[in-house]
């Protein structure tokens, strides 16, 4: 295995995530593809940790992506669940404001 | 193919696989069912590059804790409006269009790139070629042969197997040895500031999440609550008023319409069938018959 084998993986997971931020309506499938996004970038940054001079740094920042994706999707959460409850739906193309 | 490149194109076929399917498919759990093997197929990729406590919190934190969070909230969110969800067919080519051209672009890129150079560029400092190989340094080589060649790492702790631990500790509270480019091993400065903002932060954004999604708008079921609880207190206040008096108290009645109809009921009650219960003074256990 090289770098540019975990970095494929990397785009692919980074493509896909992309892919399902853009396409899907539901509200947490959006925030399933933001939770791909990240992902994609902490494999980025662990396998530069492994493969580079980067050393343990990579794994540190990579470490910070994984709490700040927790936090993330907690708040994300929050604004779904207070979504749902003003509107009935989750439909993200409903969601012009998020207050009535 | 060795048990790593075995290891490695399991982890990373799952991995893909896993994530495709959470961008095709339409149903919310079964993305949420796909991100969970995506998510654990990165953990081991994790694993193979040696990364051991960041694998281990992988699957603690999304496993454990992101995808369950997820879950429930698809299960708190699953009534209202059933409407489809699903992408028209316009909007399907066109994201399947930039989907594949964005995963062109990204793997054309990842494959035009020399690493080894720019590795050695980096540990070197040198831009000529002829540096591609570096002299040995104080670590000796720590892991299998592999096609970056050299695994030296100026960092302790990243490099060697599974030892990342200690490493990542240390830096989190401020301490990161590390060998400079002269060879000699120097005190770095670690992460202790980043780590007590991001502590902070947590906390806050788990203060706001639980203000977010607080129930702001009380529903007439919850409303209704403590005017049962003194319904029943209520209940129990005019029993023993019939059993000791024999007829309900007429000005305690006059307050609320739940009391009116609950000592109309009693007078009926002690009116009609169970006067003799009543009426009776040394009966201890009147109050739990009416």
């Amino acid at each position: 295995m090289s770098l540019g084998a975990y970095l494929a993986v990397s785009a692919v997971l980074f493509a896909s995530g992309l892919t399902c931020m853009m396409t899907k309506r539901h509200a947490l499938g959006v925030l399933m593809g933001v939770e791909l996004i990240l992902n994609s970038a902490c494999l980025n940054l662990i396998a530069f940790a492994r493969y580079t001079s980067l050393g343990i740094d990579g794994q540190v920042f990579a470490l910070f992506v994984i709490v700040i994706a927790a936090a993330e999707a907690a708040v994300a959460l929050a604004i779904a669940l207070n979504y749902y409850n003003n509107f009935l739906t989750v439909d993200v193309d409903r969601g012009d404001e998020l207050k009535r | 193919m060795t048990v790593l490149q075995f290891l490695f194109a399991v982890f990373a076929s799952t991995t893909c696989l896993g994530a495709v399917m959470v961008a095709l498919t339409q149903n919310i759990v079964r993305m949420a069912f796909w991100l969970m093997v995506s998510v654990a197929s990165a953990a081991g990729l994790f694993f193979l590059l040696h990364a051991d406590f960041l694998a281990a919190a992988q699957l603690l934190v999304y496993l454990g804790g992101t995808v369950v969070i997820l879950v429930f909230g698809v299960m708190l969110t699953a009534g209202g409006r059933t409407r489809s969800l699903s992408p028209t067919g316009g909007e399907t080519i066109v994201a399947a269009a930039l989907a594949l051209s964005l995963i062109m672009l990204l793997l054309f890129t990842v494959g035009s790139v020399d690493w080894e150079r720019l590795n050695t560029i980096a540990k070197t400092g040198q831009v000529s070629p002829t540096a591609a190989q570096p002299k040995n340094e104080a670590e000796p080589q720590l892991t299998e042969s592999s096609p970056t060649g050299d695994e030296n790492s100026p960092v302790l702790g990243a490099g060697r197997k599974g030892d990342t631990g200690h490493a990542l500790g240390s830096a989190m509270i401020g301490f990161r040895p590390q060998w400079n480019r002269e060879n000699q091993l120097v005190l770095g400065t670690g992460y202790l500031l980043p780590f007590e903002i991001i502590s902070v932060h947590l906390l806050v954004v788990l203060i706001g999440a639980a203000y977010l999604a607080r129930a702001k708008r009380q529903l007439p079921s919850s409303r209704r609550s403590p005017d049962a609880t003194s319904t029943s207190l209520l209940w129990d206040q005019d029993s023993a008023q019939l059993d000791s008096s024999g007829s309900a108290n007429p000005a305690l009645s006059q307050s609320s319409p739940v009391r009116d109809d609950l000592s109309r009921s009693q007078n009926l009650v002690s009116g009609t069938g169970f006067s003799m219960f009543t009426s009776d003074p040394q009966s201890p256990n009147s109050g739990e018959v009416s």
